[in-house]
Formats: structure tokens, C-alpha cells, sequence
């Protein structure tokens, strides 16, 4: 708990870093939410104008995802890494308390997403603004996909260490690698981490929702584990 | 109390401490003195859990750095100057770390008195200069109270006034009957500040001794002038004394007092001109001990 407290106060203590990135999330929420409003004003109260206000949602996964590399590499680019195994040399204990800190904030950005959303949809459609069954489900689905992301992030930030490497390789696999993959053979790229989250969030006709789950599922569980291990094994240079 | 015993450390093919083995009594402070790259800050991170050993192993009051139960509490360390988020406030540095070892916030205040960083707190790390990091490390290492202190050249960055600060710091803290262990590449910093002296080099033990007596230890050296250098020199060896023949007649004589070199002279006939016994000062000493190699 000790461990997990102060995890949390990094992030309050490390005030740029954590405000341009929820600003820049709350920033494109808004924008995004507001043109959606404003161009489905004449289709009032459909389902989809809620469905497309809540995948705007989808933004903050991203977030979530950069938050979890920085929560783990920031300790190690600063060098204060030192300073937190000295604090705790059980270093699995450091690295339980990041996965927990990285899961909250990946949960808690997707609903700062989804709040934004829905105080707008009411605030400009009023009572058109209807939020039907299948919409909290995709709600539910988002923060979930929002805790696996963070989760994963933090297990990608636990394996390199360094937080240009991670947050570089990130961008890279996501916006280049699979999108090729997925392009030239996608019965493969399917079931790469990205894509497989997408499936899941989203829907997919290749995954069935609960299979893309498990796979989302088990990239998140298996980078944190190796991330751990790496942890544990390395020096601190 | 810290024990280290036989410990070797190697990187790949580069071996950066072998067979290294001393112990580092309480209520004193000892530096641990060696060139740049000596091993000393890797053997401190084994000391301190942030490094697995080859072989051997480190102790503090008897366990391993990752065995001691609430380890702020026992052992305060300050291992680089550099190691901060540079956004965060010297306070909350210490905050995060007090927090992550249940340390109660006030503690935080007494130690930023303690080290007289208390104006500057309130400021981000990123604007410190060096002097400042290292108070500020000096306030983390302090946090817990612990009864042994491990710091990394902890004097880099201070200036003169700054260095007598920290040495009545040091003493005091020992004078407490806690055990302080410093490491340092600068000998007169050493002086100044250490009881006791490890000294280390090219990751081997190389002394282990009381300041003072380290300086003792140096072999004085005689010098002695005499237009029959030669002859002189010829005898000193004969009686299995080393001499080393400087230019103009002169000679370096070793292990001998001035008084043996006088008289071993006079019983032959040899006439000096001079005849001067020379104290070596630390620095030579720790010449003499690591081969000569340089130190900053």
C-alpha cells in the first residue's frame, strides 16, 4: 500500500509530464465529442450518437497505454530508480505497486474520456441524449480495454527501461507494424496485441469478442510478467 | 556495521571488483578511497542491493541489503548526484520516498532543516546545482534515521565552505555511533573528512588503515647528495637497502632512517652534501600503494 501511495504521488509530483498528457486528453475528447454533437444534431436521439460520443473514448487507451510506459521508465530515465529500490528492495513489490498505479490511471482516464463525453452529449441534446443497454456495455468494455493497456504499457516499460526506447517502439509497432501485418496477412495480424484490443473494444469479424478479450488479455499478462522479470534479473547502472 | 567478504563482480570479460574484503566498523567514519573506476561505486551498489554479485557477498548488521526489514530505517544512502525527477520539488522527492517507507511527513521538515535546504524545498530539482543535489541526498539518506550511512562522493559539487559542512556532519553523525562509509577519488577530501581509510584499486583491496597511518605507512624517504653517489649507493644496496639514483648526485634512499644513511657514510669515508629526511603526505602514500597510478 506504502509503495502504491507513493507511485500515486510520482504522478501528482511530476506535474508537466501528468498535465499535458490528461490536458491533451481532455483536449481531443472534447474537440472530438463536440464535432460528433454538432454534426449529428439532426439525427437526434439515435443510439449511435452515443455509440460515437463513447468511441471517442477510444483516444484515452492511448493515454492509458503512455501512461504505463511512464510510470515504470520514468524512475529508470531519472535515475530515482536507485533511490526507489533502496526504499523497497523486494523489487517485485515496486513492480506490483507500478502495474496496480498503471491499471488505476488506465481506468481512470478512459472514464475521464467517457465523463466528458456524456456531460457534453446531455448538455447539448438534453434528454435526446439517451444511453441505451448497449451502450454501458461498450462503456464497460473501454475501461476494461483501459486497465489491459495501461497494464501492458507498464509491462513494455518494465522490459526495455528506457522510456525514449519504449515510448518510440510503441508508437512504431502500433502505427506501422501492425497495420502492415494487417494489411499483407491478416489471419496473423489479427491477433496482434493492437488489433486484438481493437476487436475487443470494437468488434471484429475475424475475433469473436470474448477470444479478442482473452488475447488482449494475455498480451497484457504476459508483458507484465516478463517486464517483472526483467526488473528483478537487471542492475541498476 | 558493514562486512563485505570475498566479493567479485564481473561484467562480461571485464572483472570490476575480485576478492574484495573489508569491514567497515561504527562510530567512525571511513572513506573508501580509490582512482576513478576503482570499482567503488559497484561495490557499493552490491553493498546496497542494487547490484547481484559474482561471488561473495556484502552484509549490513549481519544481512544482505535485501533481507533488512524497512531498509530506510537502517541504512541511508546517496549513491549519484544527478538522480532526480527534474520536475518535482526537492520536498516532494522526499515525500515520495518518505511515503514509500511509511515515514511520517514531518521527518521530511526536520531533515530538510538538517541539511539547511529548507528556503529551497518549495523549488524544482531542475534548478539545484550541484551543491544543493547533494544536500538534498544527504536529507533522503537521512529520512529514516538509519544507523549506517553509505555515500557516493558525497563531497563532488560542494565547495570548501560546503565540505567543512559536511564534515562536522559526518563527525557528528558518527560521533552518534553510527557507522558512515564514504567514498571519495580525492585523497584531500579524505583528510579531511575520513578516520579510516579503505583503499581500493583496479577492483582489489589495497589498504586498510587509519588516516594518519596510512600517511605513516609511506615509506619516509631520505635524500642524500654526495659527489660519490656511486660508492654510496653501492653500500646502501649491499646492506639490502633499496636506493634510487636521482640526477646530480642524488639519491632516494628507502627504508633506511637519515641517521643509518649518516652513519653508513661516515664509517666509509663518503662525504654528503646534504642529507634530508622527506615525509611523505598522503598523496604519496597512495602513490606508493596503487603504483603510482594518478589521482585526481
Amino acid at each position: 500500500m506504502r509503495l502504491l501511495y507513493a507511485e500515486l504521488l510520482k504522478i501528482r509530483t511530476a506535474p508537466w509530464t501528468t498535465v499535458i498528457l490528461v490536458l491533451s486528453l481532455v483536449a481531443i475528447t472534447v474537440l472530438g465529442a463536440g464535432s460528433t454533437l454538432a454534426t449529428a444534431d439532426d439525427i437526434f436521439g439515435s443510439p449511435d450518437v452515443v455509440g460515437d460520443v463513447v468511441s471517442i473514448s477510444h483516444i484515452a487507451l492511448v493515454f492509458g497505454l503512455l501512461f504505463g510506459i511512464l510510470i515504470v521508465t520514468w524512475d529508470y530515465r531519472h535515475g530515482t530508480i536507485t533511490q526507489t529500490f533502496l526504499a523497497a528492495p523486494r523489487r517485485e513489490r515496486v513492480v506490483l505497486a507500478k502495474l496496480v498505479t498503471a491499471v488505476l490511471v488506465g481506468v481512470a482516464l478512459v472514464l475521464l474520456a467517457l465523463a466528458i463525453g456524456i456531460v457534453m452529449g446531455k448538455a447539448w441534446l438534453g434528454g435526446d441524449f439517451v444511453i441505451v443497454r448497449e451502450n454501458w456495455e461498450e462503456m464497460g468494455r473501454v475501461v476494461a480495454a483501459g486497465a489491459l493497456w495501461a497494464m501492458f504499457g507498464a509491462g513494455v516499460g518494465a522490459i526495455l527501461q528506457t522510456q525514449v526506447g519504449a515510448l518510440v517502439s510503441s508508437l512504431i509497432w502500433f502505427l506501422v507494424v501492425e497495420p502492415i501485418v494487417m494489411g499483407l496477412r491478416p489471419r496473423i495480424g489479427t491477433y496482434l496485441p493492437g488489433n486484438a484490443l481493437d476487436a475487443f473494444v470494437s468488434g471484429s469479424d475475424r475475433l469473436s469478442r470474448g477470444n479478442a478479450a482473452s488475447v488482449a488479455a494475455a498480451y497484457a499478462v504476459v508483458a507484465a510478467a516478463i517486464g517483472t522479470a526483467s526488473v528483478l534479473r537487471r542492475d541498476v547502472s | 556495521m558493514i562486512e563485505v567478504e570475498r566479493l567479485t563482480k564481473r561484467f562480461g570479460k571485464t572483472v570490476a571488483v575480485q576478492d574484495l574484503s573489508f569491514r567497515v566498523e561504527p562510530a567512525r567514519v571511513t572513506g573508501f578511497l580509490g582512482p576513478n573506476g576503482a570499482g567503488k561505486t559497484t561495490t557499493l551498489k552490491v553493498i546496497l542491493g542494487l547490484a547481484r554479485p559474482s561471488s561473495g557477498k556484502t552484509t549490513i548488521a549481519g544481512r544482505s541489503y535485501r533481507a533488512l526489514d524497512q531498509p530506510m530505517r537502517r541504512v541511508g544512502a546517496v549513491l549519484e548526484t544527478s538522480n532526480y525527477h527534474p520536475g518535482r520539488s526537492g520536498r516532494n522527492h522526499l515525500r515520495v520516498l518518505a511515503a514509500a517507507t511509511g515515514i511520517p511527513r514531518s521527518r521530511v521538515e526536520e531533515v530538510l532543516e538538517l541539511v539547511a535546504m529548507k528556503d529551497v524545498a518549495r523549488r524544482r530539482v531542475k534548478g539545484y546545482s550541484l551543491g544543493m543535489r547533494q544536500r538534498l541526498g544527504l536529507a533522503a539518506a537521512l529520512l529514516g534515521d538509519p544507523e549506517v550511512l553509505v555515500l557516493d562522493e558525497p563531497a563532488n559539487g560542494l565547495d570548501p565552505a560546503g565540505i567543512r559542512w559536511l564534515r562536522d556532519l559526518l563527525r557528528s553523525l558518527a560521533g552518534q555511533g553510527r557507522t558512515v562509509f564514504v567514498s571519495s577519488h580525492q585523497l584531500a577530501e579524505m583528510e579531511q573528512i575520513a578516520d579510516d581509510v579503505i583503499v581500493i584499486h583496479r577492483g582489489k583491496f589495497i589498504a586498510q588503515a587509519a588516516i594518519a597511518e596510512l600517511a605513516a605507512k609511506a615509506t619516509a624517504r631520505v635524500r642524500v647528495r654526495s659527489p660519490h653517489a656511486d660508492r654510496l649507493r653501492e653500500l646502501l644496496a649491499a646492506q639490502g637497502i633499496s636506493v634510487e639514483a636521482l640526477e646530480g648526485g642524488v639519491l632516494a634512499v628507502r627504508e633506511a632512517t637519515s641517521e643509518r644513511v649518516g652513519e653508513l657514510a661516515a664509517a666509509n669515508g663518503i662525504v654528503l652534501h646534504e642529507l634530508t629526511q622527506e615525509t611523505a603526505t598522503l598523496e604519496e602514500a597512495f602513490l606508493e600503494l596503487t603504483g603510482g597510478e594518478t589521482v585526481a
